[in-house]
């Protein structure tokens, strides 16, 4: 019996847990640099605002794709649910509400994470199985990245006439 | 059969408190201590934090550092075995400009994706842990436009984003092995290298799990709509493959059949994604692919 008792309360303490991560939240932080609020449900739709990274919203509704938020001035519009999620970002960023499970506790707490390839990955050259240029390759494509900066994607966007 | 229920209680507890951030480590360790304060002997406290720790590390989430170590070697094997780096500095960039784009909006600003083109003239397109990412010649030479090419940089964005590659290699067995962390990939050269072939050959040969692929096939469709390009980019770019021979050994054989990828698309399309309306933008992607793709 006692036995009984003891995988209730865990089982308890589990669906406590879980229910909790899971359920549907009231709050949602955005979690990209900036997003759109718009007044309708697609990117066409007149903006209503561009938000931060971090701005917190409150639910109204889940619409398909989207949700119906409202902001801190009673202002309301719909946001990519790949934009939000539950959890307050600390620093850097986080995924989209949908994504949220898998994602590593340290990696939520990091900052913007740069580029670089390991020491086990550039020891690979060592092993006479791979392209003798690949490491050189790879770290070729690791400068690019990390040269390209936030103004020069916002520039081709804007070029480009992407909204 | 008292003990076995206290055991199984304190680790279903445990991986509560994993929810909640604990390593695997950290989470046998308080197990242990837990057992004894309820009066266990160490020799069973001791047995109980040793197999949640086992059991964590099954479900744990691999560490970001660790994911792109692994990517990292994927992307040395994808240079080795897919293509040879396409050398055109412009052109490498415009690519890594759209894909930037596109990531963006994508769930892990937090990471910083790479991409790159090889060259080889079959079209493929994948994508490693860590946000390696690479398409070939191949497909740009299928393509018209950016929205094509958004498309199917978003539909490997996606993977990232929902770490299919990592939960693929979970599947695969490979669990031990990622709950390593980089600095002990570095340490032990044999180890890392075993773990990159098996990974390597999961992405490359195997594919990802079908429904996976429908999955970024979703989302990435979303996140090219969301960027302001034209969400039918994928759609397009899916349906030139289907009447391309020469396609066979890319997306051909490691993907579910295109028709099935493009009726769910539609059905996308046509539903929540309805009313859409991003560029195209031809006239950049034409003149960046006829002065640098040869």
């Amino acid at each position: 019996m006692r036995l009984n008792q003891c995988s209730l309360v865990a089982a308890v303490i589990w669906l406590g847990i879980s229910g909790t991560v899971a359920a549907s939240p009231k709050v949602l932080y955005v979690q990209v640099p900036k997003a759109d609020i718009r007044e309708g449900k697609t990117t066409s739709s007149a903006l209503v605002v561009q938000v931060d990274q971090g701005t917190r919203l409150s639910l109204v509704s889940e619409e398909g794709v989207r949700y119906l938020v409202e902001l801190a001035d009673g202002r309301k519009g719909y946001i990519s649910k790949l934009s939000v999620s539950a959890d307050k970002p600390s620093s850097g960023g986080l995924g989209g509400l949908a994504f949220k499970d898998d994602r590593d506790v340290t990696e939520r707490r990091s900052a913007a994470s740069g580029r670089g390839l390991s020491e086990a990955a550039k020891n690979m050259s060592k092993n006479g199985t791979t392209d003798p240029n690949a490491v050189a390759w790879v770290e070729t494509m690791e400068k690019l990245a990390a040269k390209i900066s936030a103004d020069d994607v916002k520039r081709f966007r804007k070029e480009g006439g992407l909204q | 059969m008292k003990s076995q229920h206290r055991l199984l209680a304190g680790m279903f507890v445990s991986l509560s408190i994993l929810q909640a951030g604990c390593s695997s480590t950290q989470l046998g360790a308080i197990v242990e201590v837990g057992m004894i304060a309820a009066g266990q002997s160490p020799t069973q406290a001791a047995q109980a934090g040793k197999a949640t720790a086992s059991l964590s590390g099954a479900v744990a989430p691999m560490n970001i550092e660790s994911e792109k170590s692994l990517g990292g070697g994927i992307a040395v094997q994808a240079y080795s075995q897919i293509g040879k780096r396409y050398e055109d500095e412009e052109l490498q960039r415009y690519v890594n400009l759209v894909g930037r784009t596109v990531a963006a909006n994508g769930s892990r600003p937090e990471l910083i994706c790479a991409f790159a083109v090889l060259n080889n003239p079959t079209p493929n397109a994948f994508a490693g842990p860590g946000g390696y990412i690479f398409i070939t010649t191949g497909s740009l030479k299928a393509m018209k436009d950016e929205a094509e090419l958004a498309g199917v940089l978003s539909h490997e964005v996606a993977h990232v984003a929902l770490k299919h590659m990592l939960q693929t290699y979970r599947r695969a067995s490979l669990v031990g092995a990622l709950q390593q962390t980089a600095a002990a990939f570095d340490a032990n050269a044999a180890q890392y290298k075993e773990l990159v072939d098996a990974a390597t050959q999961t992405l490359f040969d195997k594919g990802l799990d079908k429904g996976f692929e429908f999955e970024a096939d979703k989302v990435g469709t979303e996140i090219a709509a969301l960027s302001g390009y034209d969400a039918k980019g994928l759609l397009v770019f899916l349906k030139k493959l289907e009447t391309m021979t020469d396609a066979k050994g890319g997306w051909f054989k490691t993907h579910p059949p295109l028709s099935e990828r493009i009726s769910k698309i539609n059905v996308q399309l046509a539903g929540e994604l309805s009313g859409e309306k991003g560029v195209v933008q031809s006239e950049r992607f034409q003149t960046m692919m006829s002065a640098h793709l040869k």
